[in-house]
């Protein structure tokens, strides 16, 4: 079943780092722009939440129609988000888990960034 | 707690009161046109009570006293729900009129964030959300679904110069002319009735009036019938405060209210307990197996589309609901109205509530109106945040009831504490998005204008692209290019955009800048837009 899922990794400060549609529905023209929007309005409600438990994944914290957000907070307040219309929270922690454990290793390995990130880019695209 | 001092307890207080029908004589309206007034606007002002002062005693044996009192006195022609269509096209009209603001501020730059988040909240609210939302309100009147439109009670008034009076009483309760509200089952037609005679001492002595009023009497009942005097005066216009007779007015409307209208509502809640109560016990079952009936094809329904009829258990509630209400028995009531949304989540329980699965278009607006209720409900509890969800809950395909809606809702969460900055702007844009579509181009611009505080300096890319473009293109419609042509250089370095997209940006860009022409005056210099274009693919260039 096709499924549309985007991914963004936000940094502490709100702006977006890194963004993948890693759905299996064809992309549409308007889908990407509607995405931000959802993600980036859900920042307000990971907030929110952000004090109120120390949970690292906020699983459906907000949704929009038929797209559901999901979010994994790390300790340095960087927010991996997920916006998906399935509903498959085992697989969506993992997934967020093993991305995490990416991103602190490419963020280490601080040089050659290009080559890293595009790594990164097909690791991110291979785990959904 | 006395509700009645906040702003959404007076609003109720006004609003939901009881209905009193009126059915009168041509000739009764003619008396009352000499004096400039009709009949009800002759009487209405009669009809708030401060201090009515009258013993109660309703569901327990504790009795209280009542008040604040109000009666609602509507013909018998105007107990129907206004047109729909008619009203759509007022309030579309009204919101057309709020969107000629100031061009001046239409263009200017968009608020800072921090000036925002000062300002309170009159100066940021448009003035026009009040009004819309009153009048979206009253378009539901006199549904099926809700009770406490229902007339309580009638008041049949006949001329003391109308020839036979007697007929004339029994001819206003004609069931051919009474609202289809009392004929179709969705209330019970054995409604008070009351009789009042009405003689212009004008037209001469009251010799002849009192001898019809003894025929009234024995007719219709001692109690229920009266004489009103009134004084024509030679001029047009009449002044309450002045007039003697005023207090003759005012003492009737008093008597009728206090002894009649009161002890009448009161009986019935009394009864309606009795029997909610005795079949309370095995009530969930039941009202379980009739919600979910409901969903399904219901071989009980009427065949005329009525949700219930008036002795079904669950319009039995609601009238009790409404009546402990209107009375002031606010535990009576909750205790009611809580018993039909038992076992049910929020979700459920609002939809079934609203009834907006079974009754198409009035279904939306009785959700218009419970929703809009709540969401005062919610606001005077500080509950932004929730008002927001219920804003966004009741907007429906129709567009433009939609954008106001998610305006409102886009200041809910403005105000919330904290302020959901982005939220505000996200749902600004779905606004204003809904606004174009329905041709609202200038409340288009001024929702995306505001969202600008938010996305002014955005570092996500299709919402920057999405905000600007737009806003840019409709600047351009309205002919103010050199702000279109600002805000369509934003979107320019977009390689992240498809060709497909970046083309368009491109074309539309370089047409608002033709058109534009000498009037830009090197906001930007060449220089810059040079920068800009260089990011381009260069496949593109022309």
């Amino acid at each position: 079943m096709a499924t549309t899922a985007s991914f963004i990794i936000v940094s502490r400060n709100d702006i977006p780092i890194y963004e993948a549609e890693v759905g299996s529905a064809t992309k549409r023209e308007d889908a990407a722009q509607l995405h931000q929007f959802v993600l980036h309005a859900a920042l307000d409600i990971v907030q929110d939440l952000a004090w109120t438990t120390s949970a690292m994944f906020l699983k459906n914290i907000d949704r929009f129609n038929d797209l559901v957000v999901s979010v994994y907070v790390t300790a340095g307040h960087t927010r991996l988000m997920l916006l998906h219309d399935s509903r498959n929270d085992d697989g969506i922690k993992s997934f967020f888990q093993e991305v995490h454990e990416l991103y602190i290793k490419v963020n280490f390995l601080q040089l050659g960034c290009s080559v890293h990130v595009l790594v990164f880019h097909l690791s991110i695209v291979e785990k959904n | 707690m006395d509700p009645a001092g906040t702003p959404l307890g007076k609003m109720l207080l006004e609003e939901i009161t009881p209905v009193v029908m009126v059915l009168r004589t041509p000739s009764v309206e003619e008396a009352c046109v000499k004096n400039g007034l009709s009949f009800v606007e002759m009487l209405s002002p009669f009809c708030n009570f401060s201090n009515i002062d009258v013993p109660l005693r309703t569901s327990s044996d504790q009795p209280y006293r009542l008040h604040k009192f109000k009666l609602r006195l509507f013909y018998e022609s105007d107990v129907r729900q206004p047109n729909i269509e008619v009203a759509k096209e007022r309030l579309k009209q009204v919101i057309t009129k709020a969107g000629e603001k100031e061009n001046l501020e239409l263009i200017s730059d968009p608020p800072q964030v921090s000036n925002l988040l000062d300002s309170s909240k009159s100066e940021l609210l448009p003035s026009w959300f009040e009004y819309l939302n009153k009048e979206l309100i009253r378009t539901a009147s006199f549904s099926e679904h809700e009770t406490f439109d229902h007339p309580v009670g009638c008041l049949l008034v006949v001329s003391s110069k109308d020839e036979q009076p007697i007929n004339r009483f029994i001819d206003l309760f004609n069931t051919n002319k009474l609202p289809s509200l009392l004929n179709d089952g969705a209330m019970d037609p054995k409604i008070l009735k009351h009789y009042l005679l009405v003689h212009d001492n004008h037209d001469g002595s009251s010799e002849k009036a009192s001898k019809i009023l003894s025929e009234m009497k024995s007719t219709f009942g001692t109690n229920e019938c009266h004489l009103l005097c009134i004084n024509s005066s030679q001029d047009a216009k009449m002044e309450h405060q002045d007039d003697p007779w005023a207090s003759y007015l005012k003492d009737l409307m008093h008597e009728f209210s206090s002894k009649h209208v009161i002890p009448y509502m009161e009986q019935k809640v009394r009864i309606l307990n009795q029997q909610v109560s005795a079949t309370r016990r095995g009530f969930r079952n039941q009202i379980k197996n009739l919600w979910w009936r409901k969903g399904k094809d219901d071989p009980n329904e009427m065949p005329s589309g009525s949700m219930y009829t008036f002795s079904s258990i669950e319009s039995q509630i609601r009238v009790l609901g409404d009546h402990a209400f209107m009375l002031h028995d606010y535990e009576l009531a909750l205790a009611n109205y809580r018993l039909i949304s038992t076992d049910y989540k929020l979700d459920k329980a609002w939809k079934r509530y609203a009834g907006v699965q079974k009754l198409g278009s009035s279904g939306q607006q009785n959700a218009t109106r419970c929703g809009l209720w709540w969401i005062e409900m919610l606001k005077t509890r500080d509950q932004y945040k929730e008002a927001a969800s219920v804003y966004f809950r009741i907007c429906s395909e129709e567009l433009l009831h939609s954008a106001v809606m998610l305006e409102q809702a886009s200041y809910c969460y403005l105000f919330s504490k904290p302020p959901m900055l982005y939220k505000y702007g996200f749902h600004l844009v779905l606004s204003g998005d809904r606004y174009r579509k329905t041709d609202q181009i200038k409340h288009a611009i001024r929702t995306y204008r505001s969202a600008l505080s938010v996305y002014r300096e955005t570092t996500w890319s299709y919402i920057r692209d999405h905000v600007h473009f737009h806003i840019g293109q409709w600047y351009a419609l309205l002919g103010f290019h050199d702000v279109a042509v600002r805000h369509m250089l934003q979107v320019l370095a977009c390689s992240h955009q498809s060709k497909a997209t970046q083309e368009l940006f491109l074309r539309d860009f370089l047409q608002i800048f033709q058109v534009s022409g000498f009037s830009f005056h090197g906001l930007v210099s060449l220089g810059q837009m040079l920068s800009y274009i260089k990011q381009f693919d260069l496949s593109l260039c022309i």
